[in-house]
């Protein structure tokens, strides 16, 4: 039993060391194993950073853990070794303390640099205010009228296993924050309801959103490309459906998206008829993207804390008061103000859809038109 | 026999009890002293961007001091810095909440006004409280504000539209780094309670 | 003349004697018992969160029950687990450690237990309440646990409440017991590591439990009584709750690992025959720790916005508090060194624990590089760290407790193969479930979420499978405890453990209903420092 221990605590030990040298071999982040990599100047000074204080782990590790499995073989009664009683020396203790302060103080000394470097204040080149919602992100381009949502398109279907995953699978929004690259993006955060936390680990930016207060980043992307990210703070039941995409561009793409984005959002409000099929067809995507989340896409709800729609008195009583719910809101309780978030194109449909899907069947639509007087009786 | 002695001294163990229960229960005020500390804490230093919400007296004799002081080294240059300003509210749509502008080049030791806009469309009397934000959090300390409706809820009647001035300025000393500002608001919008104040 | 005891020395029959019981014997086992059926509970409801976890996508459950889950299995690990076993360690072994016949203030002793079963009732009652369990994390930040929380918030904070009077009751007792009640001969330097750590984690009890009981109330305040603590929209501030929450916080994990360093620095010298290398060191390097956790809190903070200032002085003061502790390694390796070692199972989870806490302790020194925290925060990362300082490394340390005083307190010397094979399934399910969790969050898992991105998915299903390895080879330990309690096994001499030096090893196996009522000669009872 002794020597079969001992045969596998040596090949345990040797199994964790070669696990350390496989890592340390690879800093490639396709294995999955080790940080992304980065596409800015501080984010990769942060991976130097995290590599740097990883060797000097496995270093102290290799050490203390050699002594160890050296005892561990040699020092057993049962190769007959007595104990030898010595049981203090403060000299080593002065020693053993001293120089792992010394390495500590050098560690502290980039990790000092690289943290001014992150509190940089040369002005920026643009501002995007980016505020947290339950559950998807709003991003707003200072001194713009850009302004818009971001929400998670990966459906219902594809999380409960009947349809295929996509591969950008709960990592994909419908809209971009595009930002041009090799110019200084700096992002301001707040949330409109509880803390969230923006965070694209390739950009090497995450900073807590708090609802009240605002809070700024940076960054300086180098390179063009997608960039992929998660909200990192607990939020609520959508916390793990709210994710970031960062798109870089060239500064000449970039302005080409300006003025296609101020196009579009001048266009978000234009109208036009839509038939009852084309209601309800927008209405189902639009619905299982915005509102299936907490009323299910069989409409079923989780009640009591989100109300069934199928069958429920809102959504097959007057038509105004159906139409209020959703673009008001429903004070005290988490059902959000879609309003502001949702063209009323969009408006129109989910709530022709809530009317007649799931053997509702109330007969009756709206059209995007009547939202957009609704809006503006209301002063909106 | 010492029957006093008994009667008028508690024994040790029963004295460092009485230590050791008292010990938790100021560590529980602690707790709540924590709170003013903190914002005696953040006042002082500006941390997290947190402001005073009640107006700054400009204190001329303060400001001819710190220019005296200077003279004999060298002026304090004013320098510009870019402010902007940026609004949020539960419902934008229906408050209309927004900066009359959202940037301005200004210059530190100079008072400026600028206005934000707030629409009450419904049928009834509401008050709203703006809660400011400025990032960098530190700049707080800088940015002195002798007119702000942050000060005060506001009650807007029912339909009304107003236009709430902000006087402001960035101290003389405010340090060069600062070069771009963000002033954040956030309303937050009540039905109209008797005990709030009226503009 | 002498008076008689009130009681018989006998204890009482029936469910009374439980109900009633002042006996420090009695009392610790019910708070290990408690803490056995608690840690099972919260076993279950990793194993659910893992269940989720095994695959992409929603299989199990909805994402509100998912953070009710990962919020209970926090909230039962940390404050029902965790520290209730420590406190039963405590009360069992301090009076005999110290030559003492029972804890200073034996009724409190009862209603400190008692409060527990009661709190962690209305815990687990919330399940069934309207909007569900607490959903909002162990940390519990504003304005989710206030605002946005359901109505289950006010049981949550009342129970929370009730432990924390348990816990400053329990660590009231235990300096009233350690400061007035040694054995005359035993001073401070000669107390056995256990004791000492016992008492200075009792501090840390004292000092920061009550600001837990102030912010959950500011918390209770926020909710019914209209205040603004964490509300901006009333002129307070989430991150302040933060700050409240973490300056108890930090200290907290400290109090969950110092009793665990005490216990280690009872094994290792028994089962390597050779004193605690640095007795003097390790009492210094452990009062450090305790000082300096006062000072690290806004490590948890890193990204909420501090200013520059903040986070460098946050980042200096916890990449301070690793020297402490890694003194104290470097003293449990000493000891091991040139000793004469034996590997019963107490001395495999004790040195297993130096190995994983080393690697916690590690990943924790990586956390504090502020900059590249921005990267790790609220990843798995950081589950991986904590899980490894409490599984391997707390939980360990427990265990090995157990396996260690068992013979004591039952004479029955618990089955050494089944022991071994728990060591050895438990080694290799704790590091399945918990190793893959670094290389997930260095990916960019973040935590406390129910599904993920596809490229996490193999590692997540490798962390699933070890913790169901790891979940259910404890059934072993409880069936080896359980034959303990029934007296099937040998039985135990006084001494137990060739190695073993201190005065719970002076008295009979199982130990007497009452020990020590007149206190002991230490003449002839080594010291752990070594000197005679």
């Amino acid at each position: 039993m002794e020597t079969v221990f001992r045969h596998l605590s040596i090949n345990i030990f040797a199994l964790r060391l070669l696990t350390l040298m496989i890592i340390t071999s690879s800093s490639h982040s396709e294995w999955g194993l080790n940080m992304t990599e980065s596409v800015t100047a501080i984010g990769r000074d942060i991976h130097g950073l995290h590599m740097t204080i990883f060797y000097i782990c496995v270093a102290i590790a290799i050490v203390v853990f050699g002594i160890m499995l050296y005892s561990i073989i040699r020092h057993r009664k049962s190769l007959g070794v007595e104990a030898k009683p010595f049981h203090e020396s403060t000299m080593v203790e002065i020693i053993w303390t001293t120089i792992p302060l010394l390495i500590l103080v050098a560690m502290a000394i980039p990790a000092t640099k690289t943290l001014i470097d992150m509190y940089d204040t040369e002005t920026s080149d643009i501002d995007i205010k980016i505020t947290g919602y339950q559950w998807k992100w709003r991003y707003e381009y200072l001194n713009t009228d850009i302004d818009f949502f971001s929400t998670l398109t990966t459906t219902q279907d594809q999380m409960h296993g009947l349809e295929a995953k996509s591969e950008n699978y709960l990592l994909e929004v419908d809209k971009h924050l595009v930002i041009p690259i090799n110019k200084k993006v700096r992002f301001l955060f707040t949330a409109q309801d509880v803390i969230h936390s923006w965070w694209v680990p390739e950009l090497a930016v995450k900073k807590d959103a708090i609802p009240g207060f605002i809070n700024e980043s940076w960054a300086k992307v180098e390179k063009p490309g997608i960039y992929r990210g998660q909200c990192a703070e607990l939020c609520g039941q959508g916390h793990g459906y709210m994710p970031i995409v960062v798109e870089a561009v060239s500064e000449e793409d970039y302005q080409v998206w300006l003025i296609t984005q101020q196009q579009a959002q001048q266009n978000a409000n234009q109208v036009s008829e839509l038939s009852f099929d084309e209601l309800m067809a927008q209405g189902k995507i639009g619905y299982d993207k915005n509102c299936a989340a907490c009323h299910q896409v069989t409409g079923m709800g989780v009640p009591p804390v989100f109300p069934a729609l199928k069958g429920s008195a809102i959504a097959l009583g007057d038509i105004q008061q159906h139409v209020n719910v959703v673009v008001n809101g429903k004070g005290g309780s988490a059902m959000a103000a879609f309003g502001e978030q949702l063209t009323p194109t969009e408006l129109a449909a989910i709530i022709t859809y809530e009317r007649n899907a799931w053997g509702n069947d109330k007969g009756d639509s709206i059209q995007p038109a009547e939202i957009v007087s609704f809006k503006q009786a209301e002063g909106q | 026999m010492n029957t006093k002695s008994h009667v008028q001294r508690k024994s040790p163990e029963t004295r460092l009890i009485i230590k050791l229960v008292l010990f938790p229960c100021l560590m529980f005020g602690f707790g709540f002293l924590l709170i003013p500390l903190y914002d005696v804490f953040c006042d002082i230093t500006g941390l997290n961007g947190k402001f005073d919400l009640s107006p700054s007296v400009i204190d001329a004799q303060s400001l001819i001091q710190s220019d005296t002081a200077l003279s004999t080294q060298q002026q304090i240059e004013s320098h510009q810095v870019i402010l902007q300003f940026t609004a949020a509210s539960d419902q934008q749509e229906i408050w209309k909440f927004q900066p009359a502008q959202s940037q301005l080049e200004i210059n530190t030791g100079q008072q400026y006004k600028t206005y934000f806009t707030l629409h009450n469309p419904t049928n009834a009397v509401m008050e709203f409280t703006a809660i400011p934000s400025i990032s960098p959090g530190l700049a707080a300390e800088f940015l002195i504000k002798t007119e702000c409706f942050c000060f005060q809820k506001q009650v807007l009647q029912a339909g009304e539209k107003v236009e709430m001035p902000l006087v402001f300025q960035l101290r003389n000393d405010t340090p060069k780094d600062y070069k771009k500002l963000t002033l954040a608001y956030r309303i937050y919008a009540a039905p109209y309670r008797s005990t709030a104040h009226v503009r | 003349m002498t008076t008689t005891s009130e009681h018989s020395s006998a204890p009482a029959t029936g469910i009374t004697r439980w109900l009633y019981t002042t006996n420090h014997k009695d009392i610790g086992s019910m708070y290990l018992i408690f803490s056995l059926v608690m840690l099972l509970i919260g076993g279950s409801m990793a194993l659910l969160i893992r269940s989720e976890l095994f695959q992409p996508g929603l299989q199990l459950m909805q994402p509100e029950f998912f953070n009710q889950m990962t919020t209970l299995h926090g909230v039962i690990m940390v404050f029902g687990a965790i520290m209730p076993a420590f406190v039963g360690m405590a009360n069992w072994l301090i009076p005999m450690m110290i030559g003492a016949p029972d804890m200073a203030l034996p009724r409190i002793n009862n209603w400190s237990f008692w409060l527990l079963p009661f709190a962690f009732g209305m815990v687990l009652s919330t399940l069934f309440m309207e909007g569900g369990a607490p959903n909002f994390g162990w940390t519990f930040y504003a304005p989710l646990s206030t605002t946005y929380a359901p109505p289950s918030v006010t049981f949550f904070i009342f129970s929370v409440h009730i432990m924390g009077i348990s816990s400053v009751m329990g660590a009231v007792n235990v300096i009233a017991t350690i400061m007035n009640m040694r054995s005359p001969g035993m001073n401070y330097m000669k107390m056995p590591m256990f004791v000492w750590t016992w008492l200075i984690t009792a501090f840390l009890l004292l000092a920061v439990m009550p600001v837990l009981a102030g912010v959950v109330t500011m918390m209770l305040m926020d909710i019914h009584f209209g205040t603004s603590f964490f509300d901006a929209a009333g002129g307070g501030d989430p991150v302040m709750f933060q700050h409240i929450f973490w300056f108890f916080g930090h200290p907290e994990v400290y109090i969950m690992i110092l009793p665990a360093f005490g216990i280690v620095s009872h094994i290792i010298p028994t089962f390597a025959r050779k004193p605690l290398f640095g007795y003097h060191s390790m009492v210094i390097a452990t009062s450090s720790i305790a000082v300096l956790s006062f000072i690290v809190w806004a490590h948890h903070m890193f990204t909420v916005g501090m200013p520059l200032v903040g986070e460098l002085f946050f980042m200096y003061s916890t990449m301070l508090i690793a020297v402490p502790t890694g003194v104290k390694v470097f003293n449990w390796v000493a000891t091991m060194f040139r000793g004469s070692m034996t590997f019963e199972t107490p001395m495999l989870f004790s040195i297993a624990f130096v190995v994983l806490f080393t690697i916690g302790g590690l990943s924790g020194l990586m956390l504090a590089i502020a900059p590249a925290d921005f990267q790790y925060h609220d990843t798995y990362f950081v589950v991986a760290h904590f899980h490894y300082v409490l599984v391997p490394g707390a939980l360990f340390s427990i265990i090995a407790g157990v396996y260690f005083w068992i013979p004591k307190w039952t004479g029955v010397m618990y089955n050494e193969s089944m022991g071994k094979f728990h060591f050895w399934l438990s080694f290799v399910g704790v590091n399945l479930t918990f190793f893959p969790m670094h290389f997930i969050g260095l990916a960019g898992m973040p935590r406390r979420i129910p599904d993920y991105a596809l490229q996490f998915a193999d590692f997540n299903m490798v962390a699933s499978i070890g913790a169901f390895l790891f979940g259910l080879s404890q059934l072993i330990f409880v069936y080896n405890i359980i034959q303990c309690m029934r007296q099937r096994g040998c039985p135990a001499s006084p001494q137990v453990w060739e190695g073993a030096e201190g005065l719970e090893w002076t008295v009979d196996s199982p130990a007497p209903y009452h020990t020590f009522q007149t206190p002991p000669n230490l003449d002839n009872l080594p010291s752990p420092t070594g000197h005679h």
